[in-house]
């Protein structure tokens, strides 16, 4: 597991290295004027309009609308300003292959495996925060050597991961990677990811396991949106704060 | 139209009162001569006036006539001849003072209140009568002749003449083409009135038969007449003087519109002075009347607002006119045909910008304040002949109030408001002949009266009965022609205004995932008067705040439901701007309007915004942007 992000983050810094990196910042979207209505909308789905009534939790986007104006004189012109605001949230979509490799061995040796296939899309930037990360640790009692080296790579095959080089587990944990937005990064990034494991002499037989966590944030949440359920936040219009 | 009349040999009796008069001088001056020798010898003189009878009438020193005088005495002696140089001067500067006519209205009937010599208030459902008393005096020291009155009273009243003291007075229908709402006419032939002779004539005045009875049967200020009218001659001249008109205001309860006993209020009392009009009044037209519509008449483009401007001229001569004309040969050879229309031309140019001009009227709006320059033109197109005497008349609108700007020397303009009609009369004449291929001009500033200016919607009169006569001698006969141009209208136009109301200004989607989606995003409801037009300009796609890239695709589109935006097709954003829709304020349809955005996975999430503009403009038509209109 820690083998794969190692190499996802890999993958991401290559990817979006030209992106300029550092201050940038996001606008959490605003809350509603004053006045503003919720007003029916449909979505087209399958080139059919599906209707959603106002406060349907369901809709993947929702509208209101503010300001009324109006105006009696004999004024020859009148001129209204008319806004049109679109508060677009941050999505993203990935899919892993699996979330758990288990090598079998009967050698030692070193060994290595494009095991799985990892994708990601989103909007915006997605941070990969990664813990836990370290070589696989022996699980029995006593023994000789009790980990087993593990490295992470990406590449089409082998020799590619060869030569993007091999990332140590316990060097994951040390980096924060931001895949930063990207046309790419839109339209959805994947790779095969590799992984390498040194089993030696001196490890006993045994079973070896690590247990790491990688976290994906989305860095632009709206303020509309429940930042943990990833759905409408409810109320959407909050109330007026007591002075 | 045009008209013109024969006056005979009236002529004649001109020129014998001119013989009698010449005649007169000319024996005061031989009197003079003959008296001058013994002048010189005895310092005692005496005059004396033949009369009308043909006697010599000493005159005393103190007279009203003539006085004379002698200086210079000389003495000779010698057997020689000698010369002495005698001189004799004879100045001759009459007393003209104005000839008088006095009309006086006495109420016989009770209940009839007078308000005022030239106004009473009177009650419905009785018989109503007065005593008329016309008088007509010469103060001259000489006589004025060819003197003749007249009136004309309204239908509503029926008119007797009781008795006169000198003349032929008759009545007669008075108008009998139609052109007045006058049933009855009042002629009186004095002819001669001597220095310091009077004439009077009596009448009395009824009210006429309504269904049978000789009574008002309902509320409402009747015309009485429309004044007496003198006309004469004097030392060659003629003179006219008329009285102010009368009229009757008929009530149920008389009594109680003057709970304090005075005056009843009117818009403005009836004037008590005499009017100066022209020097001949206009008579019936000979000829049946031919209407301008044809003539040119110089108008603006349609609803062209600013310096709008009508023009009327004179029509060319019927072929009566002609006729008539060419039997004095000489007439018809010396009418230019081509100026013949510079005769009489009325111009009436809109002064304020809210004026337009449409269909060969103007268009003024309701409420505010409008003002006009009217030009007055007159030409003789004569070659040779002059015009003895010319007079315009015109009649302005009850709302307008009108000053006069200018006028060229030789002529005179007076304005009169009538207090009943309020309309306001105004007179242009010449004071003198008018040489050929010579004319004369005058303005008027024509204005609406604050503080209600034009309130009175549709069809309103700006200028009527415009009437030019002008009379010209060809040997031993006398012309006169008239003229009557069409009239001018205005049309009184609500003011364009409108109550618009915008249900939303801002439309704020949220958006969690790429999609389509679409929200009726605003309806536009409108009342008043006049076209509202809709123009939008800064539509776009909403886009992010700077420095990022990338915008959310948006459309509008109009229509009731979805469906039907659907189906009449939306409209991207930046093609919106340039556009118009228009509501008719007259049947106002809600304009609702849709708003349609695309989300895409290649939007960044990001706060995206358009402000963009629309425009109400509220007016008579609606406004065209180009190609793309749309009608609601």
């Amino acid at each position: 597991m820690r083998k794969l992000l190692v190499l996802f983050a890999i993958m991401a810094l290559l990817l979006v290295s030209t992106v300029a990196m550092a201050e940038k910042t996001y606008l959490p979207g605003e809350e509603l004027p004053d006045g503003a209505v919720e007003v029916e909308h449909w979505e087209l789905v399958d080139n059919e309009w599906v209707n959603h009534r106002a406060g349907d939790v369901t809709s993947l986007a929702r509208c209101w609308r503010s300001g009324p104006a109006s105006g009696n004189c004999n004024k020859e012109n009148w001129v209204i300003n008319f806004t049109h605001h679109a508060s677009m949230a941050q999505w993203s979509e990935w899919s892993i292959g699996g979330t758990r490799w288990d090598w079998r061995i009967l050698k030692p040796g070193t060994y290595a495996a494009d095991c799985i296939e990892f994708t990601l899309k989103s909007n915006n930037d997605v941070l990969i925060d990664y813990d836990g990360f370290a070589d696989l640790a022996y699980l029995g009692e006593g023994g000789v050597k009790t980990t087993i080296d593990t490295y992470y790579s990406f590449g089409e095959d082998i020799e590619g991961a060869v030569e993007n080089g091999w990332v140590r587990a316990d060097d994951l944990n040390d980096d924060d990677d931001m895949i930063y937005d990207s046309a790419a990064l839109h339209a959805g990034m994947s790779t095969k990811l590799f992984n390498m494991i040194v089993v030696e002499n001196c490890n006993s037989s045994c079973e070896y396991e690590d247990t790491g966590t990688i976290t994906l944030t989305l860095q632009n949440v709206k303020v509309w949106v429940d930042g943990r359920a990833g759905t409408w936040r409810d109320p959407q219009i909050l109330p007026p704060t007591q002075g | 139209m045009t008209g013109i009349t024969h006056r005979g040999q009236t002529g004649l009796a001109r020129r014998f009162s001119l013989t009698v008069l010449a005649k007169e001088i000319a024996i005061l001056v031989a009197a003079l001569l003959l008296a001058l020798p013994t002048v010189a010898q005895d310092s005692s003189i005496s005059a004396w006036r033949l009369t009308d009878w043909g006697t010599w009438e000493n005159l005393p020193k103190a007279n009203p006539y003539a006085a004379i005088a002698v200086s210079g005495s000389q003495q000779s002696r010698g057997n020689a001849g000698s010369s002495i140089a005698i001189e004799a001067r004879a100045v001759f500067e009459p007393d003209l003072s104005r000839a008088e006519i006095s009309a006086e209205f006495v109420p016989v009937s009770r209940g009839i209140i007078p308000s005022d010599s030239r106004l009473f208030i009177a009650p419905i459902g009785q018989r109503l009568e007065w005593k008329v008393t016309v008088t007509v005096r010469n103060p001259n020291d000489v006589s004025m002749t060819d003197i003749h009155v007249c009136n004309q009273f309204g239908k509503a009243f029926r008119v007797a003449l009781t008795g006169r003291s000198a003349g032929d007075a008759r009545m007669a229908d008075g108008d009998a083409k139609g052109l007045l709402p006058i049933s009855s006419g009042f002629t009186w032939d004095i002819g001669y009135l001597g220095p310091g002779e009077a004439a009077r004539s009596e009448l009395t005045v009824a009210t006429n038969q309504t269904g049978g009875r000789a009574e008002f049967v309902e509320e409402g200020v009747y015309s009485l007449d429309t004044g007496f009218q003198l006309t004469y001659r004097l030392l060659g001249k003629n003179e006219v003087r008329n009285t102010a008109p009368c009229s009757v205001i008929a009530r149920v309860n008389p009594g109680a519109l003057r709970p304090d006993a005075g005056p009843y209020t009117v818009a403005q009392k009836p004037i008590e002075q005499d009017w100066p009009f022209p020097e001949k009044p206009f008579p019936e037209r000979l000829f049946p009347g031919r209407p301008g519509a044809g003539l040119p008449t110089v108008t603006q483009a349609p609803g062209q607002k600013g310096q709008a401007v009508i023009e009327r001229v004179a029509p060319e001569p019927s072929p009566e006119e002609l006729k008539h004309l060419e039997t004095d040969g000489a007439a018809a050879k010396d009418i230019g045909r081509g100026e013949f229309w510079q005769r009489f031309t009325v111009t009436a140019k809109g002064v304020e910008g809210n004026l337009a001009e449409n269909g060969g009227k103007f268009v003024v709006p309701a409420g505010e304040y409008a003002e006009w320059e009217v030009h007055l033109k007159v030409k003789n197109a004569f070659q040779f002949i002059s015009w003895d005497g010319w007079a315009a008349t015109m009649d302005f609108g009850d709302e307008l109030q009108v000053e006069v700007i200018e006028c060229d020397p030789g002529t005179a303009v007076t304005c009169v408001q009538n207090p009943v009609t309020g309309r306001t009369t105004v007179t242009w004449y010449g004071q003198s002949a008018l040489p050929p291929r010579q004319g004369a001009g005058a303005s008027l500033k024509v204005c609406t009266k604050a503080p209600d200016h034009l309130t009175t919607l549709g069809d309103r009169v700006f200028l009527e009965d415009i009437r030019l006569w002008y009379g010209f001698t060809i040997g031993w006969f006398t012309y006169d022609v008239w003229i009557v141009l069409d009239p001018i209208c205005v049309i009184v136009e609500a003011v364009p205004e409108a109550a618009v109301s915008v249900s939303a200004t801002r439309l704020d989607w949220r958006v969690r995932r790429p999609g389509t989606y679409a929200a009726l995003a605003a309806e536009i409801t409108a009342t008043g008067y006049g076209i509202l037009s809709i123009q939008f300009s800064e539509f776009a796609d909403p886009a992010p705040t700077p420095g990022m890239s990338g915008t959310v695709e948006s459309w509008y589109g109009f229509g009731n439901a979805l469906a039907d935006v659907d189906r009449l097709g939306w409209i991207a954003a930046s093609s919106l701007n340039g556009q118009s829709r228009s509501i008719d304020l007259s049947n106002p349809v809600p304009v609702v309007m849709w708003s349609k955005i695309s989300v895409g996975e290649e939007d960044p999430s990001a706060e995206y915004e358009n402000k963009g503009v629309i425009t109400f403009i509220v007016g008579n038509s609606p406004i065209s942007t180009g190609e793309g209109n749309q009608k609601p």
